[in-house]
């Protein structure tokens, strides 16, 4: 397979909602290059961004009814609403649990920049003459996008407002880059999606040119719980 | 005898030691091997000296994003969960470095008139080697 153009990549940048309660929602085997049955996603695409700080009950039908699995036996990935277990599960799966909707406002994407930094710790000892050693630290998110205003997206209707407002308030947002331009609403091996703070917010107009903007974001945490960021587990999950 | 072009470079990721997927889409790479050597020259040396220290190496590389490129899939794996990877650069069919890494850095840069464009930092927890084999 080729490179990926960057002109299918499509940025969507939005606020997160208030937590919304979810009961029995069936989930899908996800496809892909993973083992099979071992990986399952909530099949309402609009209630896959979860709560990290909520509790989570999955359950599993083998035919003859529903019970609770054992949280030890999978794992859960809060920013795709994906259930991966830890052994092969050929079963009917449902979750039940809170999301955050999301309210996406914009796809007029020009440029992205996506840096994911790990902080790299020195760990070398006295002893290793022959070898340096580093453990990993702390992982971040950081970078640009650049974008057109639009009459679909004007000053005073929507997203120049909502963006100003996300990096005064300092507003803890999401932000999605699709890697593969699926715009179908399900998300691709190429997803990444993080919660994320915009900080600085450019504006540029000129007459021979449409207003562009640059918004700068960085990595956060949702509630000091769970990850920030990540790919889309059919990547992790290699 | 000519140099050789500098696309017969081949890199190579892995998880484990064995350098099975050739990283798809690479467009540059930098190994850049490093002895550190310590000094002890003493005050009535006539000539310097100096003693062998840590095998360090500089290690970079730029591709262009491919979403189904397992060696990709690794470098963004390690990036994201803090875990390490093998690389391998053979320079040419019988000779190249490899050394066990932390992916430090990766920067993806998409725009509407190219492809998207990737670069990858590694640092090494470990000693570089020279290789004759992939």
């Amino acid at each position: 397979m080729s490179a990926t153009p960057g002109v299918v990549t499509i940025a969507k940048i939005g606020a997160v909602g208030l937590s919304t309660a979810f009961s029995q929602e069936a989930c899908s085997l996800l496809g892909g290059g993973e083992s099979s049955y071992l990986n399952y996603k909530i099949s309402a695409n609009a209630k896959s961004l979860w709560d990290p700080t909520a509790t989570f009950v999955v359950e599993v039908s083998y035919g003859g009814g529903y019970t609770t699995a054992d949280p030890s036996t999978y794992t859960l990935h809060h920013l795709f609403g994906v259930i991966t277990f830890n052994d092969a599960t050929d079963a009917l799966v449902r979750v039940t649990g809170k999301y955050l909707p999301t309210y996406a406002v914009t796809t007029a994407c020009e440029k992205i920049n996506l840096r994911l930094p790990l902080q790299i710790l020195e760990a070398t000892t006295m002893n290793s003459l022959y070898a340096p050693f580093a453990i990993a630290g702390r992982a971040n998110a950081e970078g640009t996008i650049d974008f057109l205003e639009s009459p679909a997206y004007d000053w005073g209707t929507s997203l120049d407002v909502e963006i100003a407002t996300y990096v005064e308030n300092a507003t803890t947002c999401y932000l999605e880059v699709n890697f593969t331009g699926s715009e179908s609403g399900d998300y691709p091996s190429g997803a990444w999606r993080g919660f994320v703070k915009f900080k600085d917010l450019t504006s540029a107009a000129d007459q021979n040119s449409v207003i562009k903007y640059t918004v700068a974001f960085q990595a956060q945490q949702y509630n000091s719980v769970g990850k920030s960021f990540s790919w889309y587990p059919t990547l992790v999950l290699t | 005898m000519a140099a050789l072009p500098a696309n017969t470079v081949d890199v190579y990721v892995e998880t484990s030691d064995s350098y099975s997927h050739l990283l798809g889409e690479c467009t540059s790479v930098k190994f850049n091997p490093k002895r550190e050597l310590l000094d002890d020259t003493e005050f009535n040396d006539t000539a310097p000296s100096s003693v062998a220290g840590l095998k360090v190496a500089d290690i970079s590389m730029e591709f262009n994003f491919n979403v189904s490129d397992t060696a990709q899939g690794y470098l963004r794996t390690a990036n994201e969960n803090g875990t390490a990877v093998y690389v391998k650069v053979m320079l040419a069919s019988n000779y190249g470095y490899k050394c066990q890494c932390l992916v430090s850095d990766i920067s993806h840069d998409a725009a509407v008139k190219d492809l998207i464009k990737c670069s990858a930092t590694l640092s090494p927890i470990g000693a570089w080697s020279a290789v004759t084999s992939v």
